[in-house]
């Protein structure tokens, strides 16, 4: 198991994993799957993005792909991503501990809704 | 549009190299989506902005961060390794690194000195304890200040503000001290019972005196300063208690302070012992003499807007203008000096800019030198992040090596500073390189490093380039933005050194003009020196004037001596306090009372100091009758004309009441020539002057013109005081030339750094354009050698490379030229006749500054000029 793989992560890393959660995506791919799925509340800086990719591509949550997937442009200039099994781990991990709060926050009736 | 899609690129530029890479123009599509989401218009460019500057400053220092941590690719072994390695990198190339720390260590040298000197003069506290609390009491009006105040109004502030504040006084009354040796003269000061305590220093002997002791008929009490007690007296243990004779007069010691205790400094003349004012017979009521320097502690919790609003409820001060104002310790003083020193503080932080700007040149062209080897390295597997690592780490010893070598720059250089010792500019001798000044170097240092290692890292995306590897030469043609980068730091060069050198320039242009002023009476070969007879001793005017004609009589007749005289203040050193009077048979328009200088001389005066007698006679025995006076011409064209001069007679107002009493006490018998009365800078005025012998000095200077070395009669004059009175110091023994130019030391110390920082400043750009020039003539070698082998003559390369940098150095002039027009006021502060902005003056530093690039740049124009034309075309 790679070093830290179950720590919480960052936020934007979240987000992004959950963005290539589904299928192999290029950087302004990620950005509009996460604008996308918070109705824009997240809009993600190129920087931001870009230390975010870089770090999980040095914990190996992510792994850059040789040539893109099928059915996309083979722009040359693009690198596409796709999460590894020690990246599903940390975002199942993750979403777990998520929706622990979540659970929490209810019992507490912080939110509204059922158990 | 491209100028927008420049400005993502250079955000992009701004993240490390592998960041960099992996982004690629996926950067410029994220930017695109973001600006076709918001639509167009102000607002969506607005928020676009909003979005990337929010996005830089969170993204930025985390990648750094990790980038520097070497996360961005691990590597075999940490950064030990790195500074290994850059330590045999340095070593390799020993002129570059040698140019940079020297470069390094001059700039941040100079500078941290003056930051030393800055910061102990205008920041430092007072040395007390707890110097937060210590204010100081004035009165203050519209633009002026008055630090002294008359006795009534201590009193009377004393009783005001009574037990809220604890109030200490100063005013200085020399005394001379009768020790084992001959007596001398030290600063006393008066000082009430509450004064020590309220200072929260400890005696080393005895106990503080306190308000007890302060008693109207008490019996005379002193404290001594740790100095007088050991030089003048030789450290007796057992002197507490017993009586030391002070003019004279037996006075009891109390304490003796310990070293380095000298208050009322700092900013205030240092004193050597403090007397009880009680005992001294200060009458708080009717004394009309000097004014007290009044100084508070703030109890605890209370403030000074408390204070002043106790001060607003005080009476008034006695001068309808002013008002008692609450204010730290000697603010008008700091802030006075303040003003000098941060000027040349600028001038030292030019340097640094220099400094900075020719580390960046060199790293620049050591980067393109090393662009191969960075290109190979990447090439053969190194992370970027590990170049830059190694960047870091030899950027960090070459800043060390400067930082050092800067310390001991910064030494020299406060050793010069103290060594000039300027009175102008008060506590300059407490400077020392202390922890402020430290940590001021150190941070400067850690940007000088920012901006060292700034340079070579950015460089390194470009490094990555792989047409470098594929080019045929080693050297390559530099693009039009290292060529545009070049040109620009030539001109920066010339600017900054032509500001500073044009700033000394004028500077030494109002020295000479200072120093050329004429006194209007000869100053070389006359000796002076003071007596002030003890009142103990010398009771009544009578008792003195016999000391003051045998003291005369007596020197007069030494070997050497050529003429004397006795002043009360020679001119050009005071003028002492203008007195009011009134002409006979004038109205007199009330309110507006005229004013002059009032000299008592003695009859020798004028011949000893060559004043010309224009009309009538001097004051010499069988010249003139009793009460004769001789004025300056200024007074006589001012206040006697249209009157016969000689004949005309004077009455000082304010004197003592028989004189009031008298109409036309004062007669004109005759008119000298004017000389400068106090500052040779300003205007001479009107001036009178009668017999010493007819007047109440308590003091005189003796003035011999000697035939000889003026200094070499200082033995031969003191014998001749001790002869007519063993008792009686004789001190301020002095040339008179030398007291004249005191007032020169501020001028004189800020044209020593200001020359100094210039000529700094003009060897590193010498040293920084030679850098450029050889760096962008290197580059363009076989460029050179294709037009040679085209038929250009070698002497149409030399050209072509010199007028380059002339082109640009003369773009820089104009630049720094315009500075010195913007700044020169700041300069003003700095001398008391500055001469303005001469445009001689600047024309001759632009032009000077032009052709020392010009000279500089001839040399890398010769080598281009000997490339060579065949093995230019086999490279291609």
């Amino acid at each position: 198991m790679g070093r830290g793989t179950t720590k919480p992560i960052a936020s934007t890393e979240f987000h992004a994993l959950l963005a290539l959660a589904d299928e192999p995506r290029y950087g302004l791919g990620i950005v509009e799957e996460v604008a996308k799925r918070t109705d824009d509340e997240i809009l993600l800086g190129p920087g931001t993005l870009y230390t975010a990719i870089r770090r999980m591509l040095e914990r190996g949550l992510i792994e850059e792909l040789d040539e893109a997937p099928p059915g996309e442009d083979d722009d040359p200039r693009r690198r596409y991503y796709r999460i590894t099994p020690a990246g599903r781990k940390v975002l199942v991990a993750e979403a777990e501990r998520l929706e622990l709060l979540v659970r929490t926050a209810r019992a507490k009736r912080v939110l509204g809704g059922s158990g | 549009m491209s100028g927008r899609r420049r400005i993502h690129r250079w955000i992009l530029r701004l993240y490390p190299p592998d960041l960099r890479r992996r982004a690629g123009d996926e950067w410029d599509e994220i930017v695109a989506w973001h600006r076709r989401r918001l639509g167009s218009g102000p607002a969506a460019r607005a928020r676009l902005a909003a979005i990337l500057v929010r996005d830089t400053l969170a993204a930025l220092p985390r990648a750094w961060w990790r980038t520097l941590r070497g996360h961005g690719a691990p590597t075999p072994g940490g950064f030990g390794r790195d500074l290994r390695h850059a330590w045999v990198s340095l070593r390799r190339r020993p002129s570059f690194t040698l140019a940079v720390v020297v470069t390094l260590a001059l700039g941040l040298g100079v500078t941290t000195a003056v930051t030393a000197v800055v910061h102990t003069v205008v920041l430092a506290p007072p040395p007390y304890p707890d110097p937060g609390a210590l204010v100081q009491i004035a009165g203050v009006g519209e633009g002026r200040r008055t630090v002294q105040l008359p006795p009534r109004e201590v009193r009377d502030l004393r009783e005001a503000l009574g037990g809220s504040l604890a109030l200490g006084v100063a005013r200085f009354q020399d005394v001379a001290v009768a020790g084992p040796g001959a007596p001398e003269r030290v600063r006393g000061v008066q000082v009430t019972g509450a004064t020590l305590p309220m200072l929260g220093v400890r005696p080393i002997l005895g106990r503080l005196p306190d308000e007890s002791d302060d008693l109207p008929d008490g019996p005379c009490l002193v404290a001594l300063s740790s100095g007088v007690w050991s030089e003048q007296l030789g450290s007796p243990g057992d002197i507490v208690g017993r009586a030391v004779r002070l003019d004279g007069a037996p006075c009891t010691v109390v304490a003796v302070m310990p070293d380095g205790f000298a208050y009322p400094a700092p900013y205030f003349a240092p004193g050597d012992l403090w007397l009880l004012a009680g005992p001294a017979g200060v009458d708080w009521e009717a004394d009309t003499g000097r004014g007290f320097l009044v100084f508070g502690r703030l109890p605890p919790g209370s403030d000074r807007a408390r204070v002043q609003a106790m001060l607003d409820g005080v009476a008034s001060t006695g001068d309808d203008e002013l008002r008692y104002g609450v204010m730290g310790w000697a603010e008008p003083s700091r802030e006075s000096s303040s003003r000098r020193l941060l000027t040349l503080l600028a001038a030292a932080g030019l340097v640094l800019v220099v400094a900075w700007v020719n580390v960046v040149t060199l790293q620049l062209a050591r980067n393109v030198d090393r662009s191969r080897e960075i290109a190979i390295r990447l090439a053969l597997g190194a992370s970027g992040a590990r170049l830059a690592r190694l960047v870091v780490a030899e950027t960090a010893l070459l800043v060390t090596a400067g930082a050092a070598a800067g310390l001991v720059v910064a030494t020299w250089t406060l050793d010069l500073i103290v060594a000039m010792r300027s009175f102008w500019i008060p506590r300059m001798q407490e400077a020392s390189i202390d922890a402020v000044a430290i940590g001021v170097g150190l941070g400067l240092a850690v940007v000088s490093g920012i901006l060292a290692a700034g340079i070579p890292v950015l460089g390194l995306g470009r490094a990555h380039d792989a047409s470098v590897l594929r080019s045929p030469s080693r050297s390559q043609t530099p693009g039009r933005g290292g060529r545009r980068f070049g040109r620009g730091l030539v001109a920066a060069e010339t600017a900054l050194s032509l500001i500073l050198l044009a700033g000394s320039l004028l500077l030494y242009r109002s020295y000479r003009e200072l120093l050329a002023l004429d006194p209007g009476f000869r100053s070389a070969d006359v000796l002076h020196a003071r007596i002030t007879p003890p009142a103990a001793r010398y009771p009544d005017d009578a008792a003195r004037r016999d000391l003051y004609r045998e003291v005369e009589a007596r020197v007069r007749a030494l070997p050497g001596v050529v003429d004397v005289a006795l002043t009360y203040v020679p001119p050009g050193v005071g003028a002492g306090p203008e007195q009011p009077f009134a002409v006979a048979g004038r109205p007199e328009a009330p309110g507006n009372r005229p004013t002059t200088v009032w000299r008592w001389v003695s009859e020798g005066h004028f011949r000893t100091l060559g004043i010309e007698i224009l009309r009538g006679t001097g004051l010499g025995d069988g010249e003139a009758p009793p009460r004769s006076v001789v004025v300056n011409e200024t007074f006589a064209d001012r206040y006697l004309s249209g009157d016969p001069v000689l004949g005309a007679r004077l009455r000082r107002v304010e004197s003592s009441p028989a004189e009031e009493a008298e109409p036309d006490a004062w007669t004109v018998v005759g008119v000298v020539a004017d000389v400068r009365e106090e500052y040779a800078y300003r205007p001479v005025p009107p001036a009178v002057y009668a017999r010493l012998d007819e007047g109440p000095p308590t003091s005189v200077a003796i003035l011999v013109r000697a035939s000889g070395p003026p200094l070499s009669l200082a033995p031969a004059l003191r014998d001749a005081v001790a002869a007519v009175d063993p008792e009686q110091p004789v001190y301020a023994v002095r040339d008179l030339a030398y007291l004249l130019n005191g007032e020169y030391d501020l001028n004189r110390l800020a044209l020593a750094l200001l020359a100094l920082f210039a000529a700094t400043t003009l060897l590193l750009s010498v040293a920084g354009i030679y850098g450029v020039v050889a760096h962008l003539v290197g580059r363009r070698m076989p460029e050179m050698g294709i037009r040679i082998a085209l038929g250009a003559h070698r002497r149409d390369v030399v050209r072509l490379v010199v007028g380059d940098c002339a082109r640009f150095a003369g773009a820089g002039a104009a630049v720094g030229l315009l500075a010195v027009v913007a700044t020169a006021d700041g300069l003003a502060t700095l001398s008391p006749r500055w001469v303005g902005r001469e445009p001689a003056v600047l024309a001759a530093a632009a032009v000077a500054v032009v052709a020392v690039a010009v000279l500089t740049a001839y040399v890398p124009a010769r080598r281009a000029a000997s490339a060579d034309p065949v093995e230019a075309m086999r490279r291609e």
